[in-house]
């Protein structure tokens, strides 16, 4: 289980505009700033949104998806060009509480931009018990997502004892490496093997490429 | 465009009472009987008392921070019905005829589009819309499109400047129609997207304003496509509704045509700023029905 939750739930209805989003931004860079880091899942409290646009997701959501897989890529920060600059941060995004409107804007903010992020249905932070997953995910890993959940989470030797799929560990173990770049699991090492373990219990896909 | 129509001269005693009764000189102003909101705002941006205001040669903000310190701000304000108050006087109350000043001292970025005067401006108009009979997606679309347009009114000004009169945006709601209108005194499209480098090639008014239809263009570099007015789009086009962006010397209407969407085009005379109007009504309703009905 990720043991840092921060929870940001905007208190205005309707979320529009960057400026917006990056004064909403500014708290949860203040929390997460320091040199102690660990892995931090970001719950998006959208309980009291009405509506909410793309400028706003995109300096919001996506730019902690964006600083998410900057840090599972061990990527430098990129300084020029986002209002906020993108850092390797170890935050794994989830949205909660979105009415239809909500989740259909995320998505078709989201799935264009070949990144996915989890809709969070059931459960009480950070245990995530049901999750839409929207956004971009392949067959096989949406395959490969289900079985991680099925054995509650374990190594890439783990899945390949567990699937009935002819592939070797090192393609596991690849797919499992994919799927923590899209902050949809995340990892913790037990000596010289990652254990990954989805964020939520059980998934749905929606607006996906599968 | 729609056009104001059956105007009249204002009188200097009603626009004097019009402005608290203060003896500054007094601008010229047109008195609209009748007139669509898209109109109103055609006059108002294109009148030698707003280019005044914007040059500073006339009128100029009121130094106490109040958001009704311009004439045509008295003039909005009374007709929004709030006679001798500030416009978030009565905040709470819906109305069919409403205008939010962009000139007040409040409005700083990045704070003036969080600020809590604006997020209730959007969440009356979002209301009018759906009182009007629209999608409940398309009043959203139609809040997400003034919050866009106001951080482009703010992006795109001068910082110095802030105390004067910047631009406004107004709604009018009625059954089966809702019209929304924002205009603003910057350097409009052309000037704004030649900032960044991506778009310095640009040599016209058409130019620009081709490029953020077609191309979601924005002034920021290396942020990819700008999403007001896609998000503009894609929220109004199909549903009955058009939208139509006017700056420099070109205005271009943009509506649902079969499901495709067909641009027209036309020269108009050369007008500062943007001009954005947003128009939904259902099928068969006239324009003259569409009116507002000004009679202070």
């Amino acid at each position: 289980m990720i043991p840092l939750v921060i929870n940001l739930q905007p208190n205005r209805k309707l979320l529009f505009g960057s400026s917006a989003a990056e004064a909403d931004l500014a708290q949860l860079i203040k929390m997460i700033q320091g040199a102690s880091r660990p892995e931090t899942l970001v719950n998006f409290d959208f309980s009291e949104v009405e509506a909410v646009n793309g400028s706003y997701l995109r300096a919001t959501l996506f730019w902690a998806i964006r600083c998410g897989q900057a840090d599972a890529r061990n990527e430098l920060p990129v300084t020029g060009g986002e209002p906020v600059p993108i850092r390797p941060y170890p935050l794994f995004p989830v949205v909660s509480g979105c009415n239809p409107e909500v989740a259909t804007e995320i998505s078709e903010f989201i799935v264009p931009r070949k990144v996915a992020t989890l809709l969070v249905e059931s459960g009480t932070l950070p245990a995530i018990g049901k999750a839409r997953i929207v956004g971009h995910i392949d067959k096989s890993l949406g395959d490969t997502l289900s079985l991680l959940a099925a054995i509650r989470g374990g190594t890439a030797k783990d899945l390949a004892n567990a699937s009935s799929e002819a592939i070797t560990v090192n393609a596991w173990s690849n797919r499992l490496l994919d799927l923590y770049q899209l902050r949809i699991v995340h990892r913790e090492r037990s000596g010289k093997f990652w254990i990954y373990r989805p964020l939520a219990k059980e998934h749905d896909v929606w607006a996906s490429t599968l | 465009m729609a056009t104001s129509n059956h105007l009249t001269i204002l009188n200097a005693e009603a626009a004097r009472r019009m402005n608290n009764g203060r003896s500054e000189p007094l601008i010229t102003l047109g008195r609209f009987q009748n007139c669509t909101l898209p109109g109103l705002f055609e006059f108002f941006l294109s009148s030698e008392a707003v280019r005044d205001v914007e040059e500073g040669a006339g009128w100029r903000g009121d130094t106490d921070g109040h958001p009704l310190d311009c004439i045509w701000g008295n003039l909005l304000g009374i007709w929004s019905g709030d006679v001798c108050k500030p416009l978030d006087g009565g905040r709470n109350s819906q109305r069919d005829l409403e205008f939010f000043l962009l000139n007040s001292s409040e409005m700083v970025i990045p704070d003036a589009v969080s600020n809590l005067r604006l997020h209730e401006f959007e969440a009356r108009l979002v209301n009018g819309g759906k009182l009007a009979g629209m999608p409940p997606r398309l009043s959203y679309g139609l809040a997400s499109v003034v919050h866009e347009l106001v951080e482009n009114v703010f992006q795109h000004s001068d910082g110095d400047k802030q105390r004067h009169f910047r631009g406004v945006v107004g709604y009018h709601s009625m059954p089966n129609y809702f019209a929304l209108s924002v205009g603003d005194l910057g350097v409009g499209t052309l000037n704004t997207l030649r900032l960044s480098p991506d778009w310095t090639h640009l040599c016209s008014d058409r130019e620009s304003l081709d490029a953020i239809v077609t191309r979601h263009a924005s002034r920021k570099p290396s942020l990819g496509e700008g999403e007001g007015f896609k998000t503009v789009i894609k929220n109004l086009v199909d549903r009955n509704a058009f939208i139509e962006l006017r700056s420099g010397n070109t205005a271009v209407r943009i509506k649902g045509a079969d499901g495709l969407r067909a641009a027209e085009w036309r020269l108009v005379p050369a007008l500062k700023g943007l001009h954005v109007n947003v128009v939904w009504k259902e099928r068969g309703l006239s324009e003259e029905e569409c009116v507002i009905h000004l009679t202070q």
